[in-house]
């Protein structure tokens, strides 16, 4: 059951980032039966498999803001996929000058080191924490932590309790050129780069 | 946000304070969005105007309905309730995370397979069985360390203490939903679960109730009915 159960939550993670090719390949991991059935009919038929429809619909969606896209940037046009050893993340665009990095671990038992390295991230923004005079020593503060990359692009990166990795990437040049995809992506892959090191390789999503 | 953490065996004992849980925006943020069962773009922001603002935004208030209306004007736009349980849904997230040391894996989401879609289903399944040590001052850690491995998780976000015991009821009607599905396949697992409240309005306090059997084959009896009766079940679970 532990096994299934990691692919199971490791597939809420991949939709949670929307990467639709992880998310699909592990459910039908899970469930095989379900190659063959188109997609409406699985994600009625799969009950089981945690939130296939809400999966879908948010494909569908974030397909959509991707399709305004108006050709400026052909490169961050489709959402792309970047891949470090233990993290992987889908990078969309969600204004013009907004990008948002969302990945997720892929190897649970790499968890600890995630959230060493987050907490040794430079620019770490304090969380709010208020002083508990009464009880000073049973705070349950957060495990993620969160820190900023100052420039063009501005990064704003954090990374949750349960382990995923969302960065805020802004454009802040008056001129949005063919330039802000090139830097938003490398700014992106700077911060899983950050947290895990070793090597990175990237397609666009669904090559 | 620091908020008072307790905890009782049942939904009737008196609760025993744990700690404080910080739940501040970037707590809530993706926790909430993932372990979510609605589809909300950004929680964060919601959770600041649901929970951590001073108020919801009003509506204004320019007519006067006759007074042989059985109505009055709602005054501010209210909360959404997917949103709210999104948020009840984190907090359980964040208590296991964090108080018992769960890791990521221990956490699954769930609902009910095909043909078993009229039931009731908790919000999640935890591997919580082994890890609940911090639980020691309820005086019943003998009774919870005999449970399942994955205990069955209902979580609740309520603006009062006092609605959010009722919720607490509602949650175990859902959790002997739950049970009745184990009875042949897991008997073990039949009594145990854990209900997580959210009471968001000052005083706020989340608070985890841990559902554990006390007379097994009478509450067994009890789950077995077609329509277990909810005083029953709760008279043969620890502390209801």
């Amino acid at each position: 059951m532990a096994a299934d159960t990691d692919v199971f939550v490791l597939s809420t993670y991949a939709a949670w980032a929307g990467d639709d090719n992880t998310f699909e390949r592990l459910i039908l991991e899970l469930r095989p039966e379900l190659h063959t059935s188109a997609m409406e009919e699985r994600a009625e038929g799969a009950t089981d498999i945690m939130r296939a429809v809400g999966a879908a619909r948010l494909l569908r969606l974030r397909e959509r803001r991707n399709e305004d896209d108006g050709g400026i940037r052909e490169k961050v046009r489709r959402p792309f996929v970047l891949q470090t050893e233990h993290i992987r993340g889908v990078v969309w665009r969600m204004a013009e000058r907004e990008f948002v990095l969302q990945a997720y671990l892929t190897d649970f038992a790499w968890q600890d080191e995630l959230f060493r390295r987050a907490q040794e991230q430079l620019h770490v923004v304090p969380g709010h924490v208020e002083a508990d005079k009464d009880h000073p020593q049973k705070i349950f503060r957060r495990l993620g932590s969160a820190w900023v990359l100052p420039g063009n692009p501005f990064v704003q990166v954090s990374v949750s309790d349960i382990g995923l990795i969302e960065a805020v990437a802004i454009w802040t040049d008056a001129v949005v050129d063919d330039r802000a995809g090139e830097a938003v992506l490398l700014s992106l892959r700077s911060v899983l780069l950050a947290l895990d090191p070793p090597r990175l390789a990237e397609s666009e999503l669904g090559s | 946000m620091n908020v008072p953490l307790t905890a009782q065996l049942g939904t009737s004992s008196p609760p025993v304070f744990i700690g404080t849980l910080v739940l501040d925006v970037s707590s809530i943020q993706s926790t909430a969005s993932w372990a979510g069962s609605y589809h909300v773009l950004d929680m964060g922001r919601h959770y600041q105007d649901y929970v951590l603002g001073p108020s919801l935004p009003p509506f204004p208030q320019l007519a006067t309905i006759p007074a042989h209306y059985p109505y009055d004007r709602l005054t501010t736009k209210i909360r959404a309730t997917g949103v709210t349980g999104n948020i009840g849904e984190g907090v359980a997230a964040l208590f296991a995370r964090r108080v018992l040391g769960a890791r990521l894996e221990d956490i699954a989401h769930v609902k009910a397979r095909v043909g078993s879609q009229k039931r009731k289903v908790p919000d999640c399944l935890m591997r919580i069985g082994h890890l609940l040590g911090p639980m020691s001052g309820l005086n019943a850690v003998a009774q919870l360390s005999g449970g399942p491995a994955w205990w069955p998780i209902e979580s609740k976000a309520r603006k009062t203490d006092a609605s959010a015991a009722a919720a607490r009821r509602e949650a175990v009607e859902q959790l002997i939903s739950c049970w009745s599905l184990l009875l042949n396949s897991e008997p073990g697992a039949v009594g145990y679960g854990a209900v997580v409240t959210f009471a968001y309005e000052p005083p706020r306090e989340v608070r985890v109730s841990f559902l554990v059997p006390k007379n097994i084959p009478q509450l067994h009896a009890s789950v077995a009915q077609a329509v277990p009766l909810l005083e029953n079940v709760l008279d043969n679970l620890y502390g209801c």
